[in-house]
C-alpha cells in the first residue's frame, strides 16, 4: 500500500510517467569539466527511462588517476569524499547509482575495496562495498534493472557506429554486451568492424609516463579507423577518456575524427516528444 | 643420489614465508577451490569415429596418416613410402610391430640395423621404424615409450619416422594416457614422449616450418587389431 | 641481478621511445603476436568451457603454492629415487656454480631455458671454460646476434627472414642460403646436429616438475628437447621453484592449458616426459640426470600480494594480447622477461636494480592480460601493488602533486575552485610551462580544453529553473 502510495506521488511528480528508479549520477570529474554535454545526455537518457535523476555535488573523482600511479593514500582521500557523498544520496532515496563511465564505476565496483583496505579503512571497505552493489555504468543499467525502459528509438539518419571497447567497461564490469544490444535497439544505427577491443593507450598517467608509446596505440587504432569499410561516421564508446585520447591524438597527426560517447549517441535517437 | 645446496634452509625459507597469511585479492578474488582436476572436453573429438578424428588431428599436425586392411602392412604401401623418401638404411625399436616392419624392409632390400640402435647409428639412417603405445585422437599424437622401444633417437635422429600401429590403440584425449598415471608412478618409463607431426619451428616469422631438428617427416601406418 | 640486461644506466621512457620509433619492429612484434592470438583463441575454442578450466587452473594453482614445500620435497625424493641428483639453488650464482662444476670445459648443448636466461648461465659457463650452443633455432639466432630474447616463447621474434640471413652469414659462416624459412631451417639443422652428437652435456629447462613421479616434462617443437636429453650422457635440467605440480591429472590440465595458450597447438611437436636417466638395455638417454630447484628470489613473492605470480606457466600468452608490447616488443622491458608478465617479474626478481621498479608502468591497466592467463593472475593488480610499491620513493615533485591533488580534491570547495575554466587555463600556463611531462604529453595531441560551464554549473542552473 505504502509503495502503491509512494508510486502514484512519483507518476504526479513526474507528469504522468511511472519512475522506475531513483538515481545518484556520479557524473566524474572528466565529464564535469571537459564534457558537460555528456552529462546532460546522460540525465536526458536516464530520465527518458522514466528515473528521477539527482546528482551529488559534494562528488569530486573517485581516485583513480592517483590509484593507477601508485598513490594509495592520495586515491583514498579523494574516494573517501565522493563516497561520502554518494552514500548521502542513496540514504536520501537513490536507489543506485549511475555514471556515464566504465572506468569509474570500475573503480568504485572493483576497486575501492581494495583501496581503502590498503589503505587500513577497514570501515570505508565495507561502505565501499554497500555503495559498488548499487553502483551501474550507464549501459549495463540500462540492459539491467532498465532494460526495456527506453522509448524506441531512432535515428533520422542512418549512422555507422564504430564501437571502442574501453578496457573497464569491457573486462574488469564485464560489460561488453550491452552497447551492442543498445547500439541494436537503434533504428538507423549499423556498427561497422574494426579494432574494436583494443586498448587506446590512454591508460592514465600511463600517456604522460610513456607518451610515445601511447601515441603509437592511438596510431594503430585511428590507422584500423580509417581502414574500416564501410566507413565509420563515428567512434563511440562508454568513457570519454579514451575518446578524449583519440580524438586529440587525431586533430595533433591532422587527421581529425568525430567521437560520441554513447549517452549522446542514445539520447540523440530518442523521440523529440520525450526530451 | 647426491643432493647439493642445503635442502633444510631451501624449505625452511618457503616454509617461513608461507607462515604468514596468504593475502586475498579483493579485486580479483580467487575461485572457489576445485576438488578434482575437471575433465576436458574436446569438441574436435567425434566419439563413434576416433580413428577418424585422430586421421584428422594428425594430418592437421602435418604427419601423413594410412589405413590398412589387416593386422599387417601391405607391401605396396611399404614400397611406395621407401621410393617416396629415398629410403636405403633403417633403424628399427624394439617392439614387436616395429620389428616385423623390419623384417619387411630386410626382404625388400633395406639395410636393416640390429636394435638396439645407437644414436650415431640412427643418425646415419634414413628412417626410424617405431609402433607406440597409444595414438591421441584429440591432438593427432603417437606415443613413444622408452622402456618398449629400446631406443629414443630412432624417433628422433632419421629425417623419417615411420610409426606402426593398431587402431585399437587410438584414445580420446591425452587425458587418456596421463591421468591413469596418477597414483601410479611406477607406470611411468625413463622417456614417455607425445611425438605430435614432424619437427617444426616458428622462430621464422612465427611460420611453422618443418623439420628443424627432428624427423623432416612423420608417416603413422594404422593396422587393423589382430583378432585375438 | 643476474642474466644480461639493458636496464643500467637506462629509462623505461627511452628504451620504449626508441622501440617504438623503429616501424620495422613494430610491424615484426604486431604480426607475430596476432599469429599467436589467433591461433590461442581457435585452439582453447576447440574445448569445451576453456574458460572453467582457467578457472580451475587457478585455483588448482593456489593450492600447489600454499603446500609448494611439501609438493618440491616429493619432487626431490621421488626424482632421487629414480637416479636424480639434486640441487637446490637458492641464487642464480648457486644454480651456476653448480651447473658448471658438471660441466666442466665440456661442450654444452642447451634447449630454451627462461630461467637459465634469468641466471646467466651462458656466460658462467663460458667463464669457467666450456663451451656453450644455444639449439632452439630462435636461441640460437639471438646467441649469434648478441642478444636477448625479446619474447619468452619466441626469442627472436623481433627478426625477420632477412635479418636471420644477415645473421647466419655474418656469425655462422653461411653462404649461398636463400632468406627463406625452409632454407634457414635446413642451414640450421645441418649446423647444430653436428653439436648435438659432439655434446657432453645437455640444459634444458622445465615446463613441468611432476611431484608424485619425480618427473620433469619439456615440450618443444623443434625436437632440440629431446635432442639435449637424450644424447649427450649427461643431462642438466633447471627449473624455476614454482614450475611444480602434483599429479598426473593435473599435467593433463596445464599442459593442455599452455601449448594452447602459447603458440595455439593442440600438443607442441614434442611432448616429452622424462622419470630419471636411461635404464638398463636402452640404447640411449642421458647416463646422469640432474635436476636444479632454483629459487632466485621467488620464495620472496611468497604469501605477499606477488604471491599468485608463482603460478605461471611461461606460455606467453600475456605478452601477444598486450597492447604495449604490440608496440614495442620485448627489449624495451629491460631484461629476460617482458611484456605484463615481464613487467612484474622484473622488479619482483631483480633487487638491487634500481632501474627495474619503473618497468611496473609499462602498462595501460587493460586487463587483456590476466583475461588471457591460463591461470587467471591478476596481472594488473600485480602491477598496481608494485606501482605503490615504488611510489614510495617517488621524487619529492610527483609526491606533491599528489598530494596537492587530494588536498584538494577530497573537499568539494577545493575541487570546485580548481575546476573552474579560468583557473584551469591560469594552472596550465603556471605548470604546463614548467614541467616537461605536459609538455612532452601536449606535444603528441590537441590537449582537451575544460568547458566555459561545467556539468554542476549547468545542473546548478538546471535545478533552479
Amino acid at each position: 500500500m505504502l509503495t502503491r502510495m509512494a508510486d502514484d506521488l512519483r507518476q504526479a511528480a513526474r507528469g504522468g510517467m511511472v519512475v522506475t528508479m531513483r538515481v545518484a549520477l556520479l557524473i566524474t570529474c572528466l565529464v564535469d569539466v571537459f564534457e558537460p554535454a555528456i552529462g546532460e545526455a546522460t540525465v536526458d537518457v536516464l530520465e527518458a527511462a522514466g528515473c528521477e535523476v539527482t546528482c551529488p555535488l559534494g562528488q569530486t573523482c573517485c581516485g583513480q588517476p592517483a590509484w593507477n600511479a601508485g598513490f594509495a593514500q592520495d586515491a583514498a582521500r579523494v574516494a573517501r569524499t565522493t563516497l561520502t557523498a554518494l552514500e548521502s544520496a542513496l540514504d536520501a532515496g537513490a536507489e543506485a547509482v549511475v555514471a556515464p563511465a566504465g572506468s569509474c564505476t570500475a573503480m568504485i565496483r572493483v576497486f575501492w575495496p581494495e583501496l581503502f583496505a590498503t589503505v587500513g579503512d577497514h570501515a570505508g571497505v565495507d561502505r565501499a562495498r554497500a555503495v559498488g552493489a548499487r553502483t551501474y555504468e550507464l549501459t549495463e543499467v540500462l540492459t539491467g534493472p532498465l532494460q526495456d525502459r527506453l522509448p524506441p528509438l531512432h535515428l533520422a539518419h542512418s549512422t555507422r557506429v564504430a564501437w571502442h571497447h574501453s578496457c573497464h567497461h569491457l573486462r574488469e564490469l564485464q560489460a561488453g554486451q550491452a552497447p551492442a544490444r543498445l547500439l541494436g535497439a537503434i533504428e538507423g544505427c549499423e556498427r561497422v568492424s574494426w579494432d574494436t577491443e583494443r586498448c587506446c593507450g590512454f591508460g592514465g598517467t600511463f600517456s604522460f609516463k610513456l607518451p610515445e608509446t601511447a601515441e603509437a596505440m592511438a596510431d594503430e587504432k585511428l590507422r584500423s579507423l580509417a581502414a574500416a569499410d564501410p566507413p565509420a561516421d563515428f567512434v563511440a564508446s562508454a568513457d570519454s577518456s579514451c575518446l578524449l585520447h583519440l580524438r586529440g591524438r587525431a586533430t595533433a597527426i591532422g587527421a581529425p575524427i568525430r567521437t560520441r560517447h554513447i549517452a549522446e549517441v542514445l539520447a540523440a535517437a530518442l523521440p523529440t516528444e520525450g526530451r | 643420489m647426491t643432493v647439493a645446496g642445503d635442502r633444510r634452509r631451501f624449505l625452511g625459507r618457503l616454509r617461513a614465508r608461507l607462515a604468514d597469511e596468504i593475502p586475498s585479492n579483493p579485486a580479483h578474488p580467487l575461485p572457489p577451490p576445485v576438488h578434482e582436476v575437471p575433465a576436458i572436453g574436446y569438441r574436435s573429438v567425434q566419439p563413434d569415429d576416433l580413428v577418424g578424428s585422430f586421421e584428422a588431428a594428425a594430418t592437421a599436425a602435418g604427419a601423413r596418416v594410412h589405413r590398412c586392411v589387416g593386422p599387417e602392412i601391405a607391401d605396396e604401401l611399404l614400397i611406395d613410402l621407401l621410393a617416396r623418401y629415398g629410403v636405403r638404411r633403417a633403424v628399427v625399436s624394439e617392439e614387436s610391430m616395429a620389428r616385423t616392419v623390419g623384417g619387411s624392409l630386410t626382404r625388400l632390400g633395406i639395410d636393416v640395423e640390429p636394435t638396439p640402435a645407437s644414436p650415431g647409428t640412427s643418425a646415419a639412417a634414413d628412417v626410424g621404424v617405431t609402433s607406440a603405445i597409444a595414438l591421441v585422437a584429440a591432438t593427432g599424437s603417437v606415443v613413444l615409450d622408452s622402456s618398449s622401444m629400446r631406443t629414443r633417437a630412432a624417433s628422433l635422429l632419421p629425417p623419417l619416422h615411420l610409426c606402426v600401429a593398431a587402431t585399437d590403440l587410438v584414445v580420446r584425449s591425452p587425458s587418456e594416457v596421463l591421468r591413469p598415471l596418477t597414483g601410479h608412478p611406477e607406470r611411468l618409463p625413463s622417456n614417455l614422449i607425445f611425438v605430435t607431426g614432424p619437427s617444426r619451428t616458428g622462430d621464422i616469422e612465427q611460420l611453422l616450418t618443418i623439420g628443424v631438428h627432428g624427423p623432416v617427416a612423420v608417416e603413422i601406418v594404422l593396422t587393423e587389431p589382430r583378432v585375438p | 641481478m643476474s642474466g644480461h640486461h639493458q636496464l643500467a644506466g637506462t629509462t623505461l621512457r627511452q628504451r620504449t621511445a626508441t622501440a617504438v620509433a623503429d616501424p620495422v619492429l613494430r610491424s615484426r612484434v604486431g604480426r607475430a603476436v596476432d599469429r599467436f592470438a589467433g591461433h590461442r583463441e581457435v585452439s582453447l575454442a576447440a574445448l569445451e568451457d576453456a574458460d572453467g578450466l582457467r578457472h580451475a587452473g587457478r585455483a588448482l594453482k593456489a593450492e600447489i603454492l600454499a603446500d609448494l614445500p611439501a609438493v618440491l620435497e616429493q619432487l626431490a625424493d621421488e626424482a632421487q629415487a629414480r637416479g636424480v641428483h639434486v640441487c637446490w639453488a637458492d641464487s642464480a650464482a648457486e644454480a651456476n656454480d653448480y651447473v658448471a662444476r658438471i660441466a666442466g670445459g665440456g661442450r654444452v648443448v642447451k634447449s630454451k631455458s627462461m630461467a637459465t636466461e634469468e641466471t646467466g648461465l651462458n656466460e658462467a659457463l663460458e667463464a669457467a671454460g666450456a663451451r656453450v650452443v644455444e639449439t632452439d633455432l630462435g636461441e640460437w639466432i639471438i646467441q649469434l646476434a648478441g642478444e636477448t630474447p625479446s619474447h619468452i616463447i619466441a626469442p627472436a621474434l623481433h627478426h625477420d627472414r632477412h635479418s636471420i640471413l644477415d645473421v647466419f652469414e655474418q656469425r655462422a659462416a653461411a653462404v649461398g642460403v636463400e632468406p627463406e624459412p625452409e632454407a634457414l631451417n635446413r642451414f640450421a639443422r645441418s649446423e647444430l646436429r653436428r653439436e648435438f652428437l659432439a655434446a657432453d652435456v645437455g640444459i634444458t629447462g622445465v615446463n613441468f616438475g611432476v611431484a608424485e613421479s619425480g618427473s620433469l616434462v619439456i615440450v618443444t617443437n623443434e625436437g632440440n628437447g629431446r635432442l639435449v636429453s637424450t644424447l649427450p650422457r649427461t643431462h642438466i635440467a633447471v627449473m624455476g621453484m614454482e614450475r611444480v605440480v602434483r599429479t598426473w591429472d593435473e599435467v593433463d590440465l596445464f599442459l593442455t592449458l599452455l601449448t594452447r595458450s602459447a603458440t595455439g597447438q593442440a600438443l607442441t611437436s614434442y611432448t616429452n616426459i622424462i622419470s630419471g636417466p636411461r635404464r638398463a638395455g636402452e640404447a640411449d638417454g642421458p647416463d646422469e640426470l640432474h635436476l636444479v630447484i632454483l629459487d632466485n628470489g621467488r620464495s620472496d613473492l611468497l604469501a605477499t600480494e606477488f604471491h599468485e605470480m608463482l603460478a605461471c606457466i611461461r606460455c606467453g600468452a600475456c605478452l601477444n594480447v598486450c597492447p604495449v608490447y604490440r608496440q614495442t616488443g620485448g627489449h624495451a622491458y629491460g631484461w629476460v622477461y617482458s611484456g605484463p608478465m615481464g613487467a612484474v617479474l622484473t622488479p619482483l626478481l631483480s633487487s638491487g636494480q634500481p632501474e627495474a621498479a619503473e618497468v611496473a608502468d609499462a602498462s595501460t591497466l587493460c586487463g587483456a592480460c590476466m583475461q588471457a592467463c591460463p591461470v587467471e593472475i591478476p596481472l594488473q593488480d600485480m602491477l598496481l601493488s608494485l606501482r605503490r610499491r615504488k611510489s614510495a620513493d617517488a621524487g619529492r615533485a610527483e609526491r606533491a602533486l599528489w598530494r596537492a591533488w587530494s588536498e584538494a580534491w577530497s573537499r568539494r570547495a577545493g575541487y570546485e575552485a580548481t575546476t573552474k575554466a579560468a583557473t584551469w587555463g591560469r594552472g596550465m600556463v603556471k605548470h604546463g610551462g614548467r614541467l616537461p611531462v605536459l609538455q612532452r604529453w601536449a606535444a603528441g595531441r590537441s590537449t582537451p580544453v575544460p568547458a566555459t560551464e561545467r556539468f554542476r554549473d549547468r545542473w546548478r542552473n538546471r535545478s533552479d529553473r
